[in-house]
């Protein structure tokens, strides 16, 4: 434990034992951290205390003074109950550094009801000049290559973000372009080429701590998907089975939308169209757990044509990462889709280049996605020895 | 003509919707927020005191962020080191047991200036990631209390503590059987597919490590296998395959604070590199110009290793050889930085054979993650390598489906590798709001 040395008028053998987490002792040597406790009143009567940390020994040259100010009116009492509250303030950054730290916690009362914005802190946020706007623009290149084989990937984007209890309102645009090379035989070389870029908004408003309505609206384009421009808007609601506030711990969401999207394709399609227009609904039930045994997550996804209802899509998510005793973990993901919505896919057949690297959505009834595994550590798990040398 | 005219219709179409929808959603937001919420009692008695803690929380991928701002609410969070009070720079490394150790560094700025803090804690190997989050935001929270005892939530704060009969499990650890030794398994595939493509992907692995302060000693055996089938249709069928095993150990003897004798051998095969078996053995040492304690905020290290490599080859080479042995030697200079101004890592190394001098292959990479200025984010990553050493490369040529799917390494006298990006935020610069809503459509 850290040995203090107080200097107080007031610390009392009650007081010192609201601060069990540290060892007082009765001269300044011995003590890892001093602290000296010093009073001054203004002419009102409030009195200002005043205690001064010194650290000692490893802690030497850590020093902080803390005040705290009681009105005139305060008993003994709460004068002592204050600067004890201060005194503990002081001393935890030293005992966080002592055997006791894994005992130590700071504990905070608000009068939040759930659902609400923390009233925490916030305070001078009314004097937001950009009133919650918060605006982002990147870019980034990737390139890599050796004689035979080359590739680069560029892409760019900017966004507009408004995060409040009440709203949520998200703007952003993005491109990206990406090509490779191949030296097939010594005077065959093969080319790709692929973009795409998007500009989409979503905005929510809160109904209360379960329910919010909103829509997505976006303009989009995609060479892998024969999507030359898809213009859809989509009005939606969303329930959530925890209130909202729970989110980073569990979540239980229904959302249905309802929308249209405008197609133009870049060649014509399997079914003979280089434009169209289709109203279509979804369906996504999810489910999130974040707990001390682990998280997992899992939805549920119907997609539906409304003018061509045959066109229609349904998938299964769902992952897992769990500690099932001490030392073993397991883990996986999996996705499973039932596709019956590929109306956009260019007629044409696919090269083999195409199918090889990628660069085109194939015809399929389906598409799966499995990861699964596990670790098992057994040892000395405890060993916190950091040991950098020679990297590995 | 007409094509190109309706395209453009709809796109223009397109953006008048959305322009509109922004614009009324806007006026709508700008209206629900031009009354903010009446101060709570607690909130109008403190408007006195300094405005609340603004912290920049700088972490590069092991803080929970949401769950902070939700769990720890007596601060605000803002995304910009030049708006805060203070700064918070987090870092981890791998302990020996398998676990991390988090090295949790409070910097003073404004009114704090020169008031820095450093708090460390470690997470074992199998902790959850709830676990992890909530053993940062205790400790986070423990630094932080005594920066906000001067803020207006002060009265409402508190340090409490559990005597440590009360906290479970909290028995000390007496003695160790294992004797520092951890060991580690771990098994996993991976499977996709659709009506024309299915990839797999399976690994397993096995690894043992004893790390002390004096001495280091690692060994890992790996094996992994990959199959990927294409229809190519009209019956044609390709099928690919690599795979790759190998057994690695490592004995790292501490010699002083600055100085480290390190011992490395490998037994491996990999149907990419068209190795059936090879085994390598090494010796070297290492300097570091900063004492490795330092590690974790900066390192300059200078290895030199010599060693000697047996290869039998799967076919027969472009040197027409089906075995052979290298004798080669290798210097490494490395730099590594992280520091509140953002990271920097530099290395650059050179690897020679010592039979055929000429056969030799050096490399340089570079990257840097730099806060330029308010907002400005800049990171670029740059690496070149000279390869004059691909001595077991499979002699004839390779099929167009070995080249498009990588299957094997093709002959090249260089390699090159860069990436960069920036950011640039403005605007508000509070981000303490956690709205989850919609979070599965567009998040």
């Amino acid at each position: 434990m850290i040995r203090a040395y107080l200097a107080c008028d007031i610390c009392d053998t009650a007081l010192r034992a609201t601060v069990a987490f540290v060892e007082f002792v009765a001269a300044v040597d011995q003590s890892d951290v001093s602290v000296t406790v010093t009073s001054a009143s203004d002419p009102a009567g409030t009195k200002t205390w005043q205690l001064a940390f010194s650290g000692r020994g490893e802690f030497a040259g850590e020093t902080r003074t803390l005040t705290v100010s009681v009105p005139a009116a305060a008993t003994a009492d709460e004068t002592r109950t204050a600067v004890a509250r201060t005194l503990r303030f002081g001393l935890a950054e030293y005992a966080a550094r002592s055997e006791a730290s894994p005992h130590l916690d700071v504990t905070f009362k608000t009068t939040q009801a759930a659902g609400e914005e923390p009233v925490g802190a916030a305070a001078d946020r009314a004097a937001d000049p950009w009133n919650y706007w918060v605006f982002r623009l990147g870019a980034s290149g990737d390139r890599f290559g050796e004689h035979s084989q080359s590739s680069s990937y560029y892409s760019g984007s900017v966004s507009a973000n408004r995060t409040t209890e009440a709203w949520k309102i998200r703007l952003a645009g993005y491109k990206s372009t990406s090509s490779s090379r191949y030296l097939v035989s010594e005077d065959e070389t093969f080319r790709s080429k692929e973009g795409n870029w998007s500009v989409d908004s979503l905005v929510v408003k809160s109904l209360g701590p379960h329910w919010s309505a909103g829509f997505t609206a976006a303009v989009t384009s995609s060479s892998f998907s024969n999507q030359r421009l898809v213009t859809s808007i989509n009005p939606a609601v969303e329930y959530d089975f925890f209130p909202y506030s729970e989110s980073a711990e569990r979540s239980l969401t229904l959302n249905y939308s309802i929308g249209v999207s405008r197609y133009s394709y870049s060649q014509i399609t399997l079914y003979d169209k280089l434009e169209e227009t289709m109203p279509k609904h979804v369906l996504e039930v999810s489910l999130g757990f974040r707990q001390p045994w682990g998280s997992a997550g899992a939805s549920a996804t119907f997609w539906q044509s409304l003018s061509e209802p045959s066109f229609n899509r349904q998938s299964l998510y769902g992952n897992v990462s769990v500690r099932i005793y001490k030392g073993l973990s397991v883990n996986g993901s999996g996705d499973f889709a039932r596709i019956r919505d590929q109306f956009y896919l260019e007629k044409s057949e696919a090269t083999e280049e195409e199918i090889l690297l990628r660069l085109r959505q194939l015809e399929t009834g389906h598409r799966f996605y499995l990861n699964f595994g596990f670790t098992y550590s057994f040892g000395s798990l405890s060993n916190a020895t950091v040991n950098p040398r020679f990297g590995g | 003509m007409r094509h190109t005219t309706t395209l453009y219709l709809t796109a223009v179409r397109g953006f008048v919707t959305l322009l509109l929808a922004f614009a009324a959603t806007v006026a709508c937001a700008q209206g629900a927020a031009a009354t903010p919420p009446a101060p709570t009692g607690a909130q109008a008695a403190a408007q006195a005191g300094p405005p609340p803690l603004r912290i920049f929380l700088d972490c590069q991928y092991e803080c929970d962020t949401e769950y902070l701002r939700r769990a720890v609410t007596f601060v605000d969070y803002v995304r910009d080191r030049g708006v805060a009070d203070l700064h918070v720079l987090v870092t981890t490394q791998s302990t020996g047991g398998g676990g991390s150790a988090w090295i949790v560094k409070f910097i003073g700025l404004q009114r704090f200036l020169g008031l820095d803090r450093t708090l460390t804690f470690t997470t074992g190997p199998t902790a959850t990631s709830d676990e992890r989050r909530r053993e940062f935001g205790r400790i986070f929270k423990l630094g932080l209390v005594a920066y906000a005892a001067d803020t207006p939530v002060a009265p409402k704060l508190d340090v409490t503590y559990r005597s440590p009969q009360q906290t479970p499990g909290a028995s000390a650890l007496v003695r160790d059987p294992w004797h520092r030794w951890v060991f580690r398994t771990n098994a996993s595939a991976s499977m996709s597919g659709e009506a024309s493509t299915e990839y797999g992907s399976y690994r397993l692995n096995f690894s043992g490590s004893r790390v002390t302060p004096d001495w280091k000693v690692n060994v890992s055996a790996g094996t992994s296998y990959n199959e990927n089938t294409f229809d190519l249709g009209d019956g044609e069928v390709i099928k690919s395959i690599t795979e790759s095993s190998n057994v690695n150990a490592l004995v790292v003897k501490s010699l002083t604070g600055k100085w480290s004798w390190g011992n490395a051998g490998s037994i491996s095969n990999s149907s990419f590199a068209n190795t059936a078996r090879a085994v390598s053995g090494s010796t070297g040492i290492e300097y570091d110009f900063f004492p490795y304690v330092e590690s974790n905020r900066r390192s300059l290290t200078v290895t030199y290793r010599v060693g000697l490599s047996n290869y039998k080859y799967r076919e027969l080479t472009v040197y027409d050889k089906l075995e052979e042995t290298i004798p080669n030697h290798s210097v490494t200079v490395s730099l590594g930085l992280r520091q509140p101004w953002g990271s920097v890592g530099a290395s650059s190394s050179f690897n020679q054979h010592l039979n055929h001098t000429d056969r030799f292959r050096s490399s340089t990479y570079g990257n840097a993650d730099v806060r330029v200025f308010k907002g400005f984010s800049f990171y670029a990553y740059a690496g070149y390598s000279k390869i004059k050493d691909q001595v077991a490369l499979r002699k004839g040529a390779a099929t167009p489906e070995e080249i498009l799917l990588r299957l094997e390494q093709q002959a090249t006298n260089y390699s090159f590798n860069y990436s960069f990006g920036f950011s640039y935020s403005f605007g508000s610069i509070f981000t303490s709001i956690v709205n989850p809503r919609f979070g599965g459509v567009f998040d």
